[in-house]
């Protein structure tokens, strides 16, 4: 061969080497996504109760973020505040705003291998539904009158009045929103083996230490899924919790505590995720008690509070200043910012001495949440007398009406609709600050029969201004969520009802 | 045989009135296991809706005659949170509570006897000081804070050893036991100074005694003199003392299987403590009573293997 020959061949060759390794290389980078396989660790504060709708009680944070690799509702609600198909593919809404029309997707199976359809979910709404069950979910799905069959994919829901909490309530993640499997329900084994269509099967749960489920192999979305299995293991106490995490005991922990929160943003060895939430703090100021009974009082301590100084000291500056629960912009609701000006001009204006009673727990946060109150109505001329007392007894005094003044909380949720009108209106079972308001019974009955979602919207931020003014509640920080995790777990995005969608997560091997 | 008769009917009145005091007081608690079932988004009706199904408005001496007939019977009644079978919550987490103290007192002997020996032998020495002082140390530190410095150092600086976590042993030995050195240390490192100071002052009194000295006399080497003939004499206040600590650790660990996240029967009773979870809470007092009661005669029994003079003294009643 001559030499001309030779180097030409060897062009030939190396050019041909360059390209192919520029395809492989293109190809490893298109290959390149999440990891499939490996175990997810996840420490969780408390263990769950049940599975089962009506022997198990409500979720918490802790029982949501089992149940939902387990279980899973109809709609999803997205992080952008829409509503995406999940097990159901569409749905209508008649035009007198009483019934919904829900299609239910083809081809889903419950773990158990047998089909997903209408008559799953009538029977479970139904069963919920039903007064005799004495389920702790039918309280917030009051408006539904019940749940029929059309087809073999179709329910239609028959409401009591139009509800634009309905699709709320179908995104939720709640028991009553997780359709459970009947069978598993009717043979009375879902609350300790839960069964669903979810994309993890129970494998096993050892109480008060952990939940095992592994990966469903038949799941209707299975791309979406990487993982082989999730531990949930139960670490109550949160500084164990976080010693678990730095010590790579678990691989993802939840926790609203300040001081685990701002160690963690400064630790490079771990992630922090941080998602905002609705719902929060609640104080309540028992308007059946006098003083309290008198609207000046209220509003004198409103102004002696100041929530700016409660969410830095309890909450290290992790959770928002907030004026209203909902998760969008109402503008403004007349909020009575922190002023002891303004709240001894009110003492003064009362001309009597004023002596209150505060309720709180014996924790830590709950001690330092009276001490904070004592001094600021101090300062504004006002006695207040602690009392602590265990959280059990804590809520048998608000709901018995023993009580001037503790505090609360909204829960996170999609629509805060639901809790809002079941603490404004008069007649309300959960009208715990006691008050008589004809103004805020109209605005929550007015809530609650909006034909659409933007005059409901309006109608909170109504009462939510409604309440500031007359100030038998006061409004605290909102929910806001940090999930604390190794390096290597990815996939986290914006979840709702602060229950981190670990199910979708994936672990990189590097 | 007279004498078990006699054991058993002082087990039967230990419990007896031990679980009728512990229904009766948990009753008078004020709080309200409904309320906490309920959650803060229910209604006083939900609240008086879940008394009324636990039958909690029934009166309190006739739910402990109902339960009292239930055990008996081998059913110990339900969890009022969670509705779990009391007797099997219980029996699932009472290995892991007794595994904890186990290896507890194995540690803590495996400390005490050898330094308490030879503090013993070379009393008042520049040894025996240095393991009076260090003793002191250990146990002059709270087994909580001894918690928190093991896992520091352990688990955060050295990540020799987990931090939290419980294997059965179906996952293996290693990984089973693992998760016990930690807690086990928390408690150990306390407890094997009083051990070890219990058998020293027993076993500096048994090597006055005359037979030792007749021992020594003949030319019987020194670990035999120990091992064989002062070691047995010395031993009762030790096994008294080991019999009162594992009756006791196991109700009062709750501190360390909180810290270290073991699923133990203290975990189980304080939560269903502060819950007001009525059943659960006589379940795990039942159990714990039950332990004492146990140990408390096994002790006894050790005394007769130990002592010859106590089995011929029962046996001419």
């Amino acid at each position: 061969m001559s030499k001309r020959d030779l180097v030409s061949t060897y062009l030939r060759r190396g050019t041909a080497l360059v390209l192919a390794a520029s395809v492989a290389g293109i190809a490893g980078i298109a290959q390149a996504g999440p990891t499939k396989g490996g175990t997810l660790t996840v420490g969780l504060e408390t263990d769950v109760r049940g599975f089962d709708t009506v022997k198990g009680g409500v979720y918490g944070i802790s029982g949501r973020t089992v149940a939902g690799a387990l279980e899973e509702p109809l709609i999803m609600y997205t992080p952008d505040l829409n509503y995406a198909p999940h097990l159901a593919t569409s749905w209508t809404n008649s035009s007198d705003g009483k019934t919904w029309t829900i299609k239910l997707r083809q081809g889903v199976k419950f773990h158990d291998g047998s089909d997903f359809e209408a008559s799953d979910v009538a029977q479970h709404l139904n069963r919920i539904l039903d007064p005799k069950n004495k389920s702790r979910s039918r309280g917030f799905i009051t408006a539904i009158k019940n749940a029929e069959v059309v087809d073999t994919h179709t329910v239609r829901f028959n409401l009591v009045h139009p509800w634009q909490g309905f699709l709320p309530a179908m995104a939720g993640r709640d028991m009553g929103s997780l359709i459970e499997s009947p069978e598993q329900t009717v043979a009375g084994k879902q609350n300790r083996h839960p069964i669903g269509t979810g994309p993890y099967i129970f494998q096993e749960w050892r109480g008060g230490d952990r939940v095992i489920v592994t990966k469903n192999p038949n799941y209707w979305d299975k791309d979406k899924i990487h993982l082989d299995k999730i531990i949930y293991r139960i670490l109550p106490d949160p500084q164990t919790r976080y010693q678990s995490l730095k010590a790579g005991d678990v691989d993802l922990i939840w926790t609203d505590r300040g001081s685990s929160i701002v160690s963690a943003r400064k630790d490079k060895s771990v992630v922090v995720y941080e998602q905002s939430g609705s719902g929060g703090g609640l104080f309540l100021l028992n308007a059946s008690k006098p003083p309290l009974d008198s609207e000046i009082v209220r509003q004198a301590v409103r102004h002696a509070m100041n929530q700016k100084a409660v969410n830095a000291v309890l909450w290290k500056n992790t959770r928002p200043f907030s004026e209203h629960p909902m998760p969008f912009d109402c503008g403004d609701v007349n909020y009575p910012h922190h002023s002891i000006e303004k709240a001894k001009a009110l003492v003064k204006q009362y001309g009597k001495p004023i002596k209150l009673q505060m309720i709180h727990t014996t924790t830590p946060r709950g001690r330092e949440y009276g001490e904070i109150n004592q001094q600021l109505l101090k300062k504004a001329g006002m006695e207040l007398e602690l009392l602590p007392v265990d959280q059990n007894i804590l809520v048998k005094r608000v709901f018995t009406n023993n009580y001037m003044m503790s505090g609360w909380r909204i829960a996170d949720s999609v629509d805060v609709g639901p809790q809002l009108f079941g603490l404004s209106f008069s007649k309300s079972p959960y009208n715990i600050t006691r008050h008589k308001t004809p103004m805020l019974d109209k605005l929550s009955l007015g809530m609650r029969m909006a034909k659409d979602e933007k005059t409901r919207k309006l109608m909170q931020c109504k009462m939510a201004a409604y309440i500031n003014k007359t100030s038998n509640m006061a409004f605290g920080a909102k929910n806001n969520y940090f999930i604390i995790m190794q390096p290597n777990v990815k996939g986290m995005r914006g979840f709702s009802y602060g229950t981190p969608y670990v199910w979708y997560l994936w672990k990189d091997n590097g | 045989m007279r004498y078990l008769t006699a054991r058993l009917g002082h087990l039967l009145a230990v419990l007896f009135s031990v679980t009728l005091l512990t229904f009766m007081l948990v009753n008078v608690l004020p709080g309200d296991i409904a309320y906490d079932i309920a959650g803060l988004d229910a209604s006083e009706e939900d609240v008086q809706a879940i008394r009324e199904d636990l039958g909690l408005n029934r009166p309190v001496l006739l739910r402990y005659i109902e339960w009292l007939g239930g055990v008996v019977t081998g059913d110990w009644g339900h969890s009022y949170r969670t509705g779990e079978p009391v007797l099997e919550a219980i029996m699932s987490r009472f290995p892991v509570s007794l595994e904890l103290v186990i290896i507890a007192q194995i540690i803590a002997l495996l400390l005490a006897v050898p330094l308490g020996v030879i503090s013993a032998l070379r009393n008042n020495s520049r040894f025996d000081r240095v393991v009076a002082v260090t003793g002191f140390f250990c146990l002059s530190i709270p087994n909580f804070l001894m918690a928190i410095i093991l896992i520091y150092v352990f688990g955060l600086w050295l990540h020799w050893l987990p931090v939290t976590g419980y294997e059965p042993i179906s996952e293996g030995l290693w990984d089973n036991v693992r998760n016990f050195i930690l807690p086990s240390l928390s408690f150990a490192l306390a407890e094997w100074t009083v051990l070890t100071r219990v058998l020293r002052s027993d076993m500096i009194g048994v090597l006055q005694e005359d037979y030792i000295s007749m021992a020594r006399a003949k030319g019987m080497p020194v670990h035999r003199i120990l091992w064989v003939h002062a070691m047995r004499p010395s031993s009762f206040s030790l096994i008294t003392l080991l019999g009162l600590q594992v009756g006791a650790l196991i109700g009062g660990s709750i501190i360390i299987e909180s810290i270290f996240a073991l699923p133990g029967v203290g975990r189980l009773l304080i939560g269903s403590i502060f819950a007001r979870d009525f059943m659960i809470i006589q379940g795990c007092i039942t159990l714990i009573a039950l332990a004492y009661v146990v140990i408390n005669f096994t002790v006894d029994i050790c005394y007769a293997l130990l002592d010859p003079r106590v089995r011929t003294a029962r046996a001419h009643g």
